[in-house]
């Protein structure tokens, strides 16, 4: 027993002296809400208050489920009439939905794993078009990037920028492959919607 | 309700027949005989596992470790614990208590919990061990899944059923099941740890812990029939007490989305 008991100090001495492995996943740093400059032109802040981002999960049933996120910041830039960047940062812990119960799961394991990936961030490459734009980008979410690209409605005025999204996303692009019950699946894509009125 | 029971019978039959077989198989073999049981569980968890949607071949996070967790666990099992909380303890960022601890922690708590039971393994017959790990596992399920999470009351479900190779086979004290308690205790301890870890639901934190208290009631032995029976009564007790809880603050009875 006492000989076990060395040998276990010993290799905990020596695991715990290694440099440990503090993440399998690459999760961007809480709390940072630096944003690219534009190039040129300004930028509107991204709020919780003039921001909303909404999603509706649905099954091969056609039942759905619709929450969203309440915890948003970031920046859009502009220049002129147009908008250049897209940049926003979701705190995945803000999750709603209409029942307690599917908001603790989806922010469980099964779903977005919110103690381990606490932040869903957005960085935009390029915005194409004007009113009617494309805006494509690298969405991070549960620790796997990917590039995205939607169609948005813009109307930049003189202070202030309204956008208007809808799309899908593919969430087992992200590593979401929870399908639930096997014979009324949950549908990989999720609508999103964002609504953002910001001055 | 039925979508969750039903997942649980499909999770069962893999990790049950991979363990009965390799169990028969290793039992032939005079010596393996005296782990056959051990080793047996722990290939049917892991066949169980790759069977699952979530399984991948080359881990990546700390919950694809599972599977290495339970051979080394099998294989290794006075040295094992701490190599078993180093692959499964999670890093998230704010997480309580950091790492390091998390780690000490389950390493103590598995090396203590399966040291003591592996010495009353000596005195008592397998069966009764294997039964107690079974319900001790089917509540661990329970509260694990009332905390929200499907997927770790399944790796729950498939240790569980897995240890049906070590019910079916020999009984007398210590039969085939060498290092059990370490397999058992060492999984066990670490995916309560991940569940209460991940968990946003309001099921207190001593439901995770509770349930794995029960099987040390087995150190008491006593003699007599009604003793027994008052043993058997305390692990039930015990493990309900873990389990209520939990049932109360997310009633199952409820709608469900």
């Amino acid at each position: 027993m006492s000989r076990n008991i060395l040998i276990i100090c010993a290799m905990a001495l020596l695991l715990t002296g290694c440099n440990s492995e503090e993440a399998t996943n690459p999760s961007p740093d809480a709390g940072d809400n630096t944003t690219p400059e534009t190039s040129s032109g300004s930028g509107f802040a991204v709020t919780s208050e003039n921001t909303k981002v909404l999603f509706v999960g649905t099954k091969k049933s056609g039942d759905s489920q619709a929450g969203g996120f309440k915890e948003v910041s970031g920046t859009i830039g502009v220049d002129g009439d147009k908008i250049t960047s897209v940049n926003v940062v979701i705190q995945v812990d803000s999750l709603f939905s209409d029942q307690d119960k599917l908001t603790g799961h989806l922010k469980n394991e099964d779903f977005f794993s919110v103690k381990e990936f606490p932040e869903l961030t957005f960085a935009s490459s390029k915005v194409e078009g004007s009113g009617e734009v494309t805006i494509t980008g690298e969405l991070n979410m549960h620790g796997q990037t990917g590039e995205i690209s939607f169609p948005a409605t813009v109307s930049v005025t003189d202070g202030n920028v309204k956008l208007d999204a809808k799309f899908k996303v593919d969430r087992t692009k992200f590593g979401m492959n929870y399908t639930g019950q096997p014979d009324n699946p949950i549908n990989a894509e999720v609508d999103i919607e964002i609504l953002v009125n910001a001055e | 309700m039925a979508f969750v029971v039903g997942m649980l019978i499909k999770t069962a039959a893999v990790p049950i027949v991979v363990a009965v077989v390799v169990t028969w198989l290793l039992h032939r073999l005079e010596r393996l005989k005296p782990h056959a049981a051990t080793l047996g569980v722990a290939c049917g968890f892991i066949a169980g596992w790759f069977f699952q949607e979530f399984s991948v071949w080359f881990p990546v996070r700390y919950l694809d470790w599972f599977p290495a967790a339970a051979l080394i666990l099998a294989l290794l099992p006075r040295v094992s614990p701490i190599t078993a909380a180093w692959l499964l303890v999670p890093a998230f960022p704010k997480m309580v208590p950091p790492r390091l601890w998390a780690v000490g922690l389950l390493t103590v708590s598995t090396y203590g919990l399966a040291w003591f039971l592996n010495k009353a393994t000596d005195k008592i017959q397998q069966r009764v061990i294997v039964g107690v790990f079974m319900a001790t596992g089917t509540a661990c399920s329970l509260v694990l899944l009332q905390s929200f999470s499907l997927k770790f009351a399944q790796i729950a479900g498939l240790l569980t059923a897995s240890l049906t190779a070590a019910l079916l086979s020999a009984n007398k004290p210590y039969g085939n099941a060498k290092g059990l308690p370490f397999l058992f205790i060492g999984l066990m301890c670490n995916l309560m740890f991940i569940g209460y870890a991940n968990t946003s639901s309001d099921v207190p934190t001593w439901c995770f812990a509770l349930p794995l208290v029960a099987p040390l009631v087995l150190l008491w032995n006593p003699g007599s029939k009604k003793l027994q029976a008052v043993r058997y009564a305390l692990v039930v007790t015990i493990l309900m007490v873990a389990v209520i809880p939990a049932l109360l603050v997310h009633p199952p009875w409820e709608a469900e989305h």
